[in-house]
C-alpha cells in the first residue's frame, strides 16, 4: 500500500525524468571524450601486437638470419621461410611470408626472434584493398613496415624493456 | 727433403722402437730434421717426416705443433732460451729479460733483425741453483748478470 | 664371458664382464649424456661428460670408460652426477658460440639437447671467446670449427673407420684446432659419416648449408642403388624434394655409415638436365607430347615395326643396372610375352661368354670374419667403400690379403701381396695358381693347364689359398673389359672349388643382382647386349641407357642404335644428346628415391623402398610406363595397382644361373691392353649428375695412367690426349697397360 503511494508521488514528480535531464545538462559542459579516428587516436599500450614488421640494423642490413623459429613457434602457421647462403656467406631468407588471415597476432614470432628482427608494431589499420592474395605480406612489404616505423618501434620497446 | 745423414741419425731411434711402430720416433725425427732446416719446421719437411715414418701427415704436424721446442717460423740462428720460474725470478730474471730485450731491440719471441738471435721465456730448466739463468743452443749458462749477458750475447755469431 | 650382475640407480642389470658401463646403461635405455662416446669409435674419454657416480669411487667415473665389475653401484642422476654434469657443461660451453640460430645443426644437435637438460641459462664466463678460422676442406664438408667441442669423433673415424687419418688436433690447449693437413682437405670415399658423427655443428653437409631446418623436413627410409651394398638410407624431404641424406643403422648391411656416393648423389635429382616429359621424333624433330600421345606412338612403333610383320625376335631391350627389381621383370616379362629374348642388362662387358656368378654366400657381416682375401681386378675403395670397409675390418682382425691388379692402388689396409700384372698375363697368374692347388691336392692337371710353369709369386698365393679356412675371391670392376675375362672367370671357379673359397664378384654393380634374379638376360634363342647391337635389330626398348658411359664400346653402339630401320624407345630421367640422336620416343621416368621398388644386394637380400618423394613434373615411373605400354600392347598379366604387386610376382619365381663349361683356352691377345674404369662418382647418371659429389678429387678423377714403356709404345707423352683422356706417366701401372679412369664420356674404343 505504502509502496504504491510513494510510486505514485514518484511518477507524477518526473523525478526521473529530471534525473535523467540533469546527465544530459552536465554533459553539455562537461570535455567531450569522442575520438575523431582516423584523425584522432586513443593512445595504445606499449605491448599492442598490430601489424608485423621486420626490422634492420643501424647500419641497414636486415636482421633476420633465417633462424624459421618464428616459423616453428607460429601457432597458427602463418609464417613461411625459404633460405639460402647469401653472396658474402651469410644465412638470409629469400622468402619472408606472414598470412594476416592466418596470423592470431599472439606475438609468438616476436618472443621466438633471437635477433629481434620480426616485431609487432603498433599499426592495426591496415587493409587488404586488391584481393585476398593482398593478406600475405612478404618479405619486402615487412621490411618496408619496418623502415618507416622503426622509431615507433623503437620507442615502445624501450618502454617495454624494463618489465621484461 | 731429409738428408742421407737425417735419415740415418733417424733409421737409430726407429731402431729403438719394436718393428711397425716406427712412428714413435716421430718426435726425435723432427728434431733432427728441424736442426738441419734453420731450426724451423715447414709443411713439406713435416710431410717427408711422415713419409719417411709411413704415418699419416696429419699425426706427424700434431706433434710438431704440439710441442713448444719445434718452430713454424723462423727462429734466427740462436734462441736464447731464458728461464723466468720461481728461483730465477726471485734472483731477477725479469730484469735480465728486459735487459735481454732493450740490449737486441726486440720483444721476446722476435728475432733480431739481423736474424742472429731470437729470445724466448720458457719454464724451468732445472738449474734453479745457478740461477737466473738461460740457454743456448745446448749450453746452459748460470748466475747471469748484465755484464755476463753483454759477453755472452756479443760474442754469438 | 660370464653374466655380472651391476646395479644402476637401485635395479639389477645383469651384463658381460669387461663391456663399458655407458653400452650397459644405453642398452638399458638409461640416459647418460655424452660427445665423444661414438658405439662403432674407440673410446677417447676426453669430453667427461658422461660422469657418474660409482660407489666407493671418490670421484664421478666417466661410464664410457669404466668396464663393469661384481656388485658395482651406479648412480646415473644423483646429486653428486648432476653437479659434475653441469660443470662439465659449463666448460663446453665456455668456447661454444652461441649462434644456435644460424647452425645447420640446430634443433638435431647433441650439444644443444644436452645443454637442455645440464646447462645454465647465464653464463659466468665474461672472457673473450676464442675464434677458429675456418679452412676450406672440400665440396662436400662445411666447417665452422668455432663450434668445435673437441671431442675427437672424426678424428677417430678418419683414423679407425675410413683407414686414412684426415682430420687431426693441431695446437695445444686453447689454441687446440681439429684440422685437416695443410689444404688437402678431405678426400675419402665415407668422409660424410664425420658429419653424422659430429656431435655439434662443426662439420655439416656444404650442399646442404643454410637451406632449411632441421625440423622443417620429413625423414622418409630408403636404400641407396648405387653399389652392391644397398645401404640402409634416410631421405630427408622438404616440398617434394630430397633435401638430405643420412645414414640409416642396420648393421647387417651398411652398419651406421654410408659412402659419399650415396650420401650426396641426390642433388642430381634437381638438375637441370632432367627429363621432364614425354617426347616423340616426328621428321627428325623432337616433339613435347602427352603421356596418351608418346605411348600410342610408343606402342604404333612396335607393332608396326616388329610386332605385326611377325619379327618379334628383332625386338630387344636392354636396361642400365640401376634399375629396380620391377623395373628389370616388367620389361623382361613384356619382351618374353611378345616372343623376343634378346634382353641384357650387361651392357660394359666385352666378353659375355662366361662368367662368375653374382650370387655368393658370404654375408657382408661375414666378410668380417675371412681369414684370407685374394682380390682380382678391383679397387674396392672407390667401387664398393662398404664391401671395402668390412675388407678393412677382415684386415685389422688378421685376415690376409692378397691383390692381383693392373695398376697399384691405395688400399687402406695391409696387404699381403700386390701384384701388379699386365691385364692379359693375368689369367696366367690364375692359372699357375689353379695348377699348383690341383697339384697340391693330386688331381689331374688339364691340357691347357700342363705347359704352364709356375712362378714363386703364384706359389704364394696358391699357399696362402690353400692355408686359408674361410677365404674369399672378389673379381672386381676391371675384369669386365679384361680381353680374357671368361678364362679368368671359369679359373676363379675352379680356385673357389678346389680351395673351398667363397666367390664374391662386384664387377656389375648396383642392381645387377636384381637383373639376374629376373633373368634379365638373354634366354636361350635371344641375344646377348653385344650381339644385339652387332647384328642391329629393329625396334629396342631403352632402360635408363646413356650410351657414352655405360656401353664398352659407345661409338659402335650409338651406330648401331641410329640405324635409319630401328625404332628406339628410351626411357630416361636424365637429357642426353646421344639418346636423342638414336631415339624415336624419349619417355621421363623416375629416378633414385622417386620410385617404389627393391634392390638386392650383393648378399641377395631383397630391401624395398618406398618413393621419398614423387617425381617432378610429367615424370612417371618406370614400372608405371612399362605396365601401360604392355596393356596397350594387349599383353596378359600386366594387372598391376602397386609395384608390391610386382615383387610379390617375382619371389614367385624361380632362378637359374647358368655358367658354361667350355674347355679352358687361354691366350695372349692384344699386346697394350686397355683397362677402363668409370670414375666412381660417375657410374649411374643420377651421381654424373650431383655437383658437389662431381667437385671432389674422386670425383675428378680423369687420367688414363699407363708406365714409361707403355707411352713410348704409345708415343705419348704426359698430359697428352689418349682416348680423350689426358696421359697420366707412373711406375705404378703394369705393363703394356692403360688403366684409364674417367668421369667424362668415353670416346673411341676400349
Amino acid at each position: 500500500m505504502i509502496n504504491n503511494i510513494k510510486k505514485l508521488i514518484k511518477d507524477f514528480s518526473l523525478s526521473e525524468l529530471r534525473g535523467g535531464l540533469k546527465i544530459t545538462a552536465k554533459e553539455l559542459i562537461n570535455k567531450k571524450i569522442t575520438v575523431q579516428f582516423p584523425e584522432e587516436r586513443t593512445p595504445i599500450s606499449p605491448r599492442f601486437r598490430g601489424l608485423h614488421a621486420l626490422r634492420r640494423y643501424p647500419n641497414g642490413e636486415e636482421r633476420c638470419i633465417a633462424c624459421k623459429l618464428c616459423e616453428a613457434v607460429c601457432p597458427a602457421n602463418a609464417i613461411t621461410i625459404e633460405s639460402e647462403m647469401r653472396d658474402d656467406g651469410t644465412r638470409r631468407t629469400t622468402q619472408y611470408d606472414i598470412d594476416l588471415f592466418k596470423c592470431i597476432f599472439c606475438g609468438f614470432c616476436e618472443e621466438a626472434c633471437p635477433v629481434d628482427a620480426i616485431v609487432e608494431t603498433q599499426i592495426f589499420d591496415y587493409a587488404f584493398v586488391d584481393s585476398r592474395e593482398g593478406s600475405i605480406i612478404d618479405k619486402a612489404h615487412l621490411l618496408e613496415v619496418g623502415d618507416n616505423n622503426e622509431q615507433m618501434i623503437n620507442e615502445t620497446k624501450l618502454e617495454d624493456a624494463k618489465y621484461r | 727433403m731429409i738428408s742421407n745423414q737425417a735419415k740415418k741419425q733417424i733409421d737409430v731411434w726407429v731402431a729403438k722402437y719394436p718393428i711397425g711402430r716406427q712412428s714413435s720416433a716421430v718426435m726425435e725425427a723432427l728434431k733432427i730434421v728441424q736442426a738441419e732446416n734453420e731450426n724451423r719446421l715447414s709443411a713439406d719437411i713435416i710431410q717427408a717426416v711422415a713419409d719417411y715414418l709411413d704415418m699419416p701427415s696429419i699425426a706427424a704436424q700434431e706433434v710438431a705443433t704440439f710441442y713448444e721446442n719445434y718452430n713454424h717460423k723462423s727462429v734466427g740462428k740462436h734462441t736464447i732460451r731464458i728461464c723466468h720460474n720461481i728461483s730465477c725470478m726471485l734472483n731477477g730474471a725479469d730484469d735480465l729479460v728486459k735487459y735481454l730485450e732493450k740490449k737486441l731491440g726486440v720483444k721476446t719471441g722476435k728475432v733480431t733483425k739481423n736474424g742472429l738471435v731470437n729470445v724466448k721465456k720458457v719454464e724451468c730448466l732445472g738449474a734453479c741453483v745457478g740461477a737466473p739463468m738461460f740457454q743456448i743452443g745446448e749450453q746452459y749458462y748460470e748466475n747471469l748478470t748484465k755484464q755476463k749477458i753483454d759477453e755472452i750475447v756479443d760474442n754469438l755469431k | 664371458m660370464a653374466d655380472i650382475e651391476i646395479e644402476i640407480d637401485g635395479n639389477l642389470v645383469s651384463a658381460k664382464a669387461g663391456e663399458m658401463l655407458i653400452a650397459v646403461t644405453d642398452r638399458e635405455g638409461i640416459s647418460v649424456p655424452r660427445f665423444c662416446y661414438h658405439k662403432k669409435l674407440s673410446v677417447a674419454a676426453n669430453c667427461r661428460m658422461c660422469l657418474v657416480d660409482v660407489e666407493g669411487a671418490p670421484k664421478p667415473q666417466p661410464a664410457c670408460s669404466t668396464p663393469i665389475n661384481e656388485g658395482m653401484k651406479v648412480h646415473t642422476n644423483n646429486e653428486k652426477v648432476k653437479a659434475s654434469q653441469k660443470a662439465v657443461m659449463e666448460f663446453l660451453l665456455i668456447n661454444h658460440p652461441l649462434d644456435c640460430p644460424i647452425c645447420d645443426q640446430g634443433g638435431e644437435c647433441e650439444l644443444q639437447d644436452v645443454a637442455m637438460d645440464y646447462g645454465s641459462d647465464v653464463s659466468r664466463f665474461s672472457e673473450g671467446k676464442r675464434v677458429v678460422v675456418d679452412g676450406d676442406i672440400g665440396p662436400l664438408i662445411q666447417t665452422d670449427m668455432t663450434r668445435c667441442i673437441h671431442c675427437t669423433r672424426c678424428v677417430r673415424f678418419g683414423a679407425e673407420i675410413g683407414g686414412i687419418m684426415e682430420m687431426g688436433g693441431t695446437g695445444r690447449g686453447e689454441d687446440l684446432k681439429i684440422e685437416p693437413f695443410l689444404a688437402e682437405g678431405i678426400q675419402s670415399e665415407l668422409s660424410g659419416n664425420m658429419i653424422d658423427v659430429c656431435p655439434v655443428g662443426a662439420l655439416t653437409s656444404k650442399p646442404f648449408r643454410y637451406e632449411l631446418r632441421t625440423w622443417q623436413m620429413n625423414s622418409v627410409s630408403n636404400i641407396a642403388r648405387h653399389d652392391l651394398t644397398g645401404s640402409n638410407i634416410v631421405t630427408q624431404t622438404y616440398k617434394g624434394r630430397v633435401k638430405r641424406i643420412v645414414a640409416k643403422d642396420n648393421d647387417s648391411v651398411n652398419e651406421t655409415w654410408i659412402s659419399d656416393r650415396d650420401r650426396f648423389s641426390y642433388e642430381g635429382l634437381a638438375h637441370e638436365n632432367r627429363l621432364l616429359s614425354p617426347q616423340i621424333k616426328v621428321k627428325g624433330e623432337w616433339r613435347e607430347v602427352s603421356w596418351d600421345e608418346a605411348l600410342e606412338f610408343a606402342m604404333r612403333g612396335l607393332t608396326d615395326k616388329v610386332l605385326n610383320t611377325g619379327e618379334a625376335n628383332k625386338l630387344g631391350a636392354l636396361a642400365s643396372n640401376t634399375a629396380t627389381l620391377e623395373e628389370f621383370h616388367l620389361l623382361q616379362k613384356l619382351l618374353r610375352e611378345v616372343g623376343s629374348e634378346n634382353i641384357d642388362y650387361r651392357l660394359n662387358i666385352k666378353d659375355l661368354e662366361n662368367t662368375v656368378t653374382l650370387e655368393s654366400n658370404i654375408k657382408l657381416a661375414g666378410l668380417e670374419g675371412v681369414d684370407h682375401v685374394l682380390i682380382i681386378g678391383s679397387n674396392p675403395r672407390l667401387e664398393q667403400p662398404m664391401i671395402n670397409h668390412r675388407l678393412r675390418k677382415a684386415s685389422l682382425s688378421g685376415a690376409s690379403i692378397d691383390v692381383i691388379n693392373v695398376m697399384a692402388f691405395d688400399f687402406n689396409y695391409q696387404l699381403n701381396s700386390e701384384n701388379i700384372v699386365t691385364p692379359n698375363q693375368i689369367a696366367f697368374m690364375l692359372a699357375e695358381v689353379l695348377k699348383l692347388i690341383l697339384q697340391a691336392s693330386n688331381a689331374e692337371i688339364p691340357e691347357a693347364l700342363s705347359k704352364i710353369e709356375a712362378s714363386d709369386t703364384a706359389k704364394q698365393l696358391a699357399d696362402r689359398l690353400l692355408d686359408a679356412d674361410n677365404s674369399v675371391i672378389i673379381l672386381g670392376e676391371h675384369m669386365v673389359n679384361n680381353p680374357q675375362a671368361s678364362s679368368i672367370a671359369q679359373l676363379i671357379n675352379e680356385i673357389a672349388q678346389q680351395t673351398n673359397s667363397t666367390t664374391l664378384n662386384i664387377s656389375a654393380t648396383a642392381n645387377s643382382m636384381a637383373g639376374d634374379l629376373t633373368e634379365f638376360v638373354p634366354g636361350k634363342k635371344g641375344l646377348d647386349a653385344n650381339a644385339m647391337l652387332a647384328t642391329g635389330l629393329k625396334a629396342y626398348i631403352l632402360l635408363d641407357v646413356y650410351p657414352h658411359f655405360d656401353f664398352h664400346h659407345p661409338a659402335q653402339a650409338i651406330k648401331a642404335l641410329s640405324k635409319k630401320d630401328a625404332f628406339v624407345i628410351s626411357m630416361n630421367s636424365f637429357k642426353d644428346e646421344a639418346v636423342a640422336q638414336y631415339s624415336d620416343v624419349m619417355l621421363p621416368i623416375a629416378s633414385f628415391y622417386e620410385t617404389s621398388g627393391s634392390h638386392i644386394n650383393i648378399e641377395g637380400k631383397v630391401q624395398s623402398f618406398c618413393a621419398s618423394v614423387s617425381a617432378p613434373s610429367d615424370v612417371k615411373p618406370a614400372w608405371k610406363v612399362l605396365k601401360v605400354l604392355a596393356d596397350l600392347l594387349q599383353l596378359p598379366g600386366f594387372h598391376f595397382a602397386n609395384s608390391m604387386q610386382v615383387t610379390s610376382e617375382i619371389s614367385n619365381q624361380g632362378h637359374k644361373q647358368n655358367v658354361s663349361n667350355k674347355k679352358l683356352d687361354i691366350k695372349v691377345k692384344r699386346s697394350v691392353n686397355v683397362i677402363w674404369q668409370k670414375s666412381p662418382y660417375a657410374v649411374d647418371a643420377l651421381s654424373r649428375h650431383a655437383s658437389a659429389l662431381q667437385a671432389t678429387k674422386i670425383g675428378q678423377m680423369h687420367s688414363a695412367s699407363m708406365n714409361k714403356a707403355t707411352a713410348k709404345k704409345l708415343e705419348v707423352a704426359e698430359n697428352d690426349n689418349y682416348l680423350g683422356v689426358p696421359v697420366s706417366i707412373r711406375e705404378s701401372v703394369a705393363n703394356n697397360c692403360v688403366f684409364v679412369n674417367t668421369n667424362k664420356p668415353i670416346r673411341g674404343e676400349l
